[in-house]
């Protein structure tokens, strides 16, 4: 039996099985996975479009996802949290100008470690995460004589990471929202290494498997701390953070037709999060996150490219 | 020999101590230091973001409240724990898993 096929016997069987020692048991359907910080969930979408000239298509963007949250445990000088989650996805889109067909499943198992260090220093929690991607994807690809054509290529992933986070603490009293600027900066770390492997296979070049290693380093701050302060506007508040990031990730072994490589990823991130300070206020609410970054990501598929990114928003 | 059920008041006395442990743990702030941030009481109505909690700090709070309020309370589900704006809204939700109610 193939990995492939292991891997994916395994998924099914934890999703058949009451996991033991659960508080909670949650399926999710949503349309995409939402970025980890945000509040929101898309629903899952299917679309069907039918055309004058007699032709259609559909569209379907869904994920779901089994979630279970499972119990902490106390030890001597920690907390341990446990969790595990697994899920399908579809994205499939028939039109003949961009057609998507990406379809597969996705498990991660986590382990977060909460070190007992003295409550007036910086906090620390350690993290261990492995996840496993495996699915097909629709990709457009030009072969010898320069035709281009649509194929199915198998994309299989195995990621295990170990991560670590810190705050550093902070002198004085906490402040009340809306308070007056004030240099009171926060500044915390996460940094990660992990290894991993990616296997690509189809009826294309570029098959085969990369195996290697990663290290990442992420550091953020936030001038006047997190506390939304007074912008000296009506009823907003505003708080600033800086983050920059550097990852690098090297490939220690090849197989197949791809050749070994080393990806470097650096970035500067300034967001700018306005707030109502009132509920209720009819204040209009901007966002601005700035970010701009260069280099390349195996795991992300993102080719050595520089990029920036303005996003500007305006909520009522 | 069977132990002595802990009474109401002894419940909540483990309960605000933990929680103020936790959120402790889980702030920049040396909060024990000072007077006007050393009891659970002082600090229940800042919001998180005021006590400059991160993400990944609030997780780090609810880990310690999971893992050290059992058994007299059960884990707090992911989705009322995302619903805890301060430290009241986290007590409120513990003593809500425990049984026991906010002494007047």
């Amino acid at each position: 039996m193939s990995a492939g096929r292991l891997i994916a016997l395994w998924s099914l069987l934890l999703l058949a099985l009451p996991a033991p020692g659960t508080a909670q048991s949650l399926f999710t359907l949503a349309k995409d996975d939402p970025p980890v910080e945000q509040p929101w969930k898309k629903p899952a979408t299917v679309a069907y479009t039918k055309n004058g000239d007699g032709t259609s298509n559909a569209t379907i963007d869904a994920v779901l996802r089994y979630a279970p949250t499972f119990h902490d445990v106390a030890t001597e000088n920690g907390a341990f949290h446990t969790d595990y989650n697994a899920g399908v996805y579809v994205h499939r889109d028939t039109s003949a100008l961009t057609p998507k067909n990406d379809r597969g499943f996705q498990m991660t198992l986590g382990e977060r470690w909460v070190v007992d260090t003295p409550n007036d220093g910086p906090n620390l929690v350690l993290s261990l995460n492995g996840t496993v991607k495996y699915g097909k994807s629709l990709q457009s690809v030009v072969d010898a004589s320069g035709a281009r054509a649509l194929l199915d290529k198998t994309k299989e992933r195995e990621l295990i990471k170990l991560n670590a986070y810190s705050h550093l603490p902070k002198g004085g009293l906490p402040q009340k929202e809306g308070s007056p600027i004030a240099w009171d900066p926060d500044i915390f770390f996460e940094g990660a290494v992990g290894v991993y492997s990616d296997r690509s296979s189809g009826n294309s070049s570029g098959n085969g498997r990369l195996t290697g290693t990663l290290a990442i380093l992420t550091a953020s701050v936030a001038p006047f701390g997190l506390t939304p302060r007074s912008t000296g506007l009506a009823g907003l508040t505003f708080t600033p953070t800086l983050q920059l990031a550097a990852q690098t990730e090297q490939d220690r072994r090849e197989t197949g037709d791809r050749a070994k490589d080393r990806y470097t990823l650096y970035s500067v991130t300034l967001t700018l999060a306005f707030a109502k300070l009132e509920a209720g206020s009819s204040a209009v609410v901007p966002s601005l996150n700035i970010s701009r970054s260069t280099g390349a990501d195996l795991l992300t598929g993102r080719p050595k490219t520089n990029k920036t990114e303005i996003a500007l928003g305006i909520a009522f | 020999m069977a132990s002595a059920t802990p009474s109401k008041k002894q419940v909540r006395q483990k309960l605000d101590d933990v929680i103020y442990y936790a959120v402790d743990k889980a702030s920049p702030y040396a909060l024990a230091r000072h007077v006007e941030t050393n009891s659970l009481d002082r600090i229940a109505g800042y919001t998180l973001v005021e006590l400059s909690m991160t993400l990944t700090d609030v997780a780090i709070m609810w880990t310690w409240i999971n893992a050290y309020c059992q058994p007299e309370a059960k884990p707090i589900s992911a989705d009322v724990a995302s619903k805890a704006k301060t430290v009241a809204d986290v007590r409120l939700a513990v003593y809500a898993s425990a049984g026991v109610e906010v002494a007047k």
